[in-house]
């Protein structure tokens, strides 16, 4: 972060990746308030405009830092990167899973058109009172989902999070769309398994076939009714940190190939060797 | 069969083999009963075996004894108690009969019927289940069957009837009360499927527990329940959009119509038919293509009932006379 002849702050976009940088920036904003931003997407910097003032923490200003991916707002830096998928034809091997395997899926999607777009959001808040290696594993997680969301590399990685995100929205046992935590650990198995995953989406019955979903207990809920009280047990199913599916009756769900996949995904760091990506 | 083994102003005893009928012996019973002879207990019963007409048969002798209590508030002159159990081991169920007066006086008798149902349904039964889904795998534990528990208070003996139309009133509620026996004994595994289905809603608990009156209820379908089958596309959309409707609904958080209820807690909706919870769900709207059992059962049940209008119009007035 430089400051230009006009004493405006200029933030090079490459510098918000950076944690001690961003440091830098949140305690500089602090004692700023804001009069405007300019955004030069070409060069990829934006340029802040306003009154430094050293003696008063009370800057002011929310605004845009990168499009689309990171603003200032609330003395923090939001990431936000969102990615929508609006057809599965950029993702044949998906297709191939859910028409083969999930046909309740595919007839879900085929008959309601609109519910075929995904969206797949990672959101990430840092302040000055994170710590440093907090900041760093944030900001390692936003370079990691732009590339899977940007590097045709990284295109399987991607389909297995289109495809749990439509799974997700199919059994809707809650109203969030599908976001995006924190990937490092479970990607690093994924990418290390490519061929394992694209060969089970291929040809998922071969492995899945007697394999169990694991699910977790949620709290008993005592429901009542007329005549009484009763407790269910409900389960929960969740992939990569988002609830796909609560329900009292699992058993119900436990042939289904989409949530087996998915388990087995989860599951899949304790049966294969693992490789750093980075 | 029903024998008389000895019988005094004050005594009778009675052997009824196995193969009698439960609703034969409900009606010895409240005969009895009506006229004060009450059996005391397991004192008075014994398992026996008797030959008659040459032949050996295995049952129960039971003793029943006049009660010469003048006071029908007299709690140790009045007590009765009841209980038969028969085995059939073909068929792996056990039928529990216990008829006790549940209070001080004679004029409340409990009539209960307990069935140990088979460990599992019948191949039969889970074909009809198999059919309800293309999706869902009937595994073993799924096909397990759930006791059923069925009980019911009658009114027998009114220490004022004095006219000829009490008389009649009082018989005419024995008789019912051994007619109901009837129809669940003769009728009972109709009800097999529908516990099937309840293992697809995930409410636990061991047994199903009914009255007669809604046994009787559930038996004028009995031979419908035969021809439910997975509903048409229709059926099942107008179902599941009814469901989701009260289970967005923010005024009434239960509705009864005919032998259906829905009950709304939190987030869930809880289904039931003929007092049988069938589903318990967040959200129904993947049911409309992944194949919930339960579900389409009751879909089909409804719309070949034509009872889809008699829902909608009870919700619309429920929620209306309410806001």
């Amino acid at each position: 972060m430089i400051k230009d002849e006009n004493g405006a702050i200029v933030v090079n976009w490459n510098d918000m990746y950076d944690p001690e940088l961003v440091y830098s920036f949140l305690r500089d904003m602090r004692y700023t308030s804001v009069n405007d931003t300019h955004i030069n997407s070409e060069n990829r910097f934006t340029t802040i405009e306003g009154d430094y003032n050293s003696t008063s923490s009370a800057g002011t200003g929310n605004f845009v830092i990168i499009p689309n991916e990171a603003k200032y707002e609330d003395k923090t830096v939001r990431f936000e990167l969102i990615k929508r998928i609006a057809d599965l034809a950029e993702f044949p091997e998906v297709d191939n899973f859910l028409l083969s395997h999930c046909s309740y899926i595919k007839d879900w999607m085929d008959k309601n058109p609109e519910d075929k777009s995904i969206e797949l959001a990672f959101k990430a808040t840092v302040s000055r009172s994170d710590d440093l290696g907090t900041v760093t594993d944030y900001l390692t997680n936003v370079k990691l989902t732009k590339s899977i969301f940007e590097d045709s590399k990284r295109k399987l990685e991607l389909s297995v999070l289109v495809l749990a995100a439509i799974i997700k929205k199919f059994y809707k046992s809650d109203d969030k769309e599908f976001e995006i935590y924190n990937l490092t650990t479970d990607l690093q198995k994924f990418n290390s398994n490519n061929d394992v995953i694209l060969n089970i989406m291929k040809n998922p019955i071969e492995t899945l076939e007697n394999y169990d979903i694991e699910t977790s207990d949620v709290n008993n809920k005592v429901l009542s009714y007329h005549n009484g009280k009763f407790s269910v047990n409900f389960k929960k199913f969740r992939f990569l940190q988002n609830i796909i599916l609560i329900t009292p009756i699992f058993e119900m769900y436990r042939q289904n190939l989409d949530l087996k996949f998915l388990s087995y995904l989860i599951t899949m760091k304790k049966l294969e060797p693992q490789r750093s990506l980075f | 069969m029903l024998q008389i083994v000895s019988q005094t102003n004050l005594d009778t005893v009675i052997f009824m083999s196995d193969d009698t009928p439960m609703y034969q012996v409900v009606g010895l019973n409240l005969g009895l009963l009506k006229k004060k002879f009450l059996c005391i207990g397991t004192e008075g019963l014994n398992r026996s075996s008797k030959l008659i007409d040459g032949k050996y048969y295995d049952g129960l002798q039971a003793r029943f004894t006049k009660s010469n209590s003048t006071s029908y508030n007299r709690y140790s002159a009045n007590r009765t108690f009841f209980k038969r159990v028969v085995k059939d081991d073909e068929k792996h169920e056990t039928m529990h009969l216990t008829i006790a007066n549940m209070y001080r006086h004679l004029d409340n008798i409990s009539i209960q019927m307990k069935l140990n149902t088979p460990m599992k349904a019948d191949q039969g039964v889970i074909s009809q289940v198999e059919k309800l889904s293309s999706h869902v795998k009937i595994s073993e534990k799924m096909q397990n069957l759930c006791d059923i528990n069925l009980s019911s208070n009658i009114p027998l003996i009114n220490k004022n009837i004095k006219t000829s139309e009490e008389e009649e009133e009082l018989k005419n509620t024995m008789d019912l009360a051994v007619y109901k026996t009837k129809v669940f004994e003769e009728n009972y595994r109709a009800m097999y499927p529908l516990l099937v289905l309840k293992n697809f809603s995930g409410e636990g608990g061991g047994e199903h527990l009914t009255t007669f009156s809604e046994f009787e209820r559930f038996n004028k379908y009995s031979n419908m329940i035969k021809d439910v089958e997975k509903p048409s596309e229709d059926a099942r959309r107008k179902f599941i959009e009814l469901c989701e409707i009260f289970r967005l609904n923010k005024v009434i958080k239960n509705i009864k119509v005919n032998n259906f209820e829905v009950i709304q807690q939190d987030d869930y909706l809880k289904i039931r038919l003929f007092g049988i919870t069938i589903a318990i769900t967040t959200n129904l709207k993947h049911f409309l293509y992944f194949d919930h059992p339960g579900i389409n059962f009751v879909a089909d049940f409804i719309d070949k009932n034509d009872m889809l209008n008699n829902i909608e119009a009870k919700i619309s007035k429920e929620i209306f006379t309410r806001i």
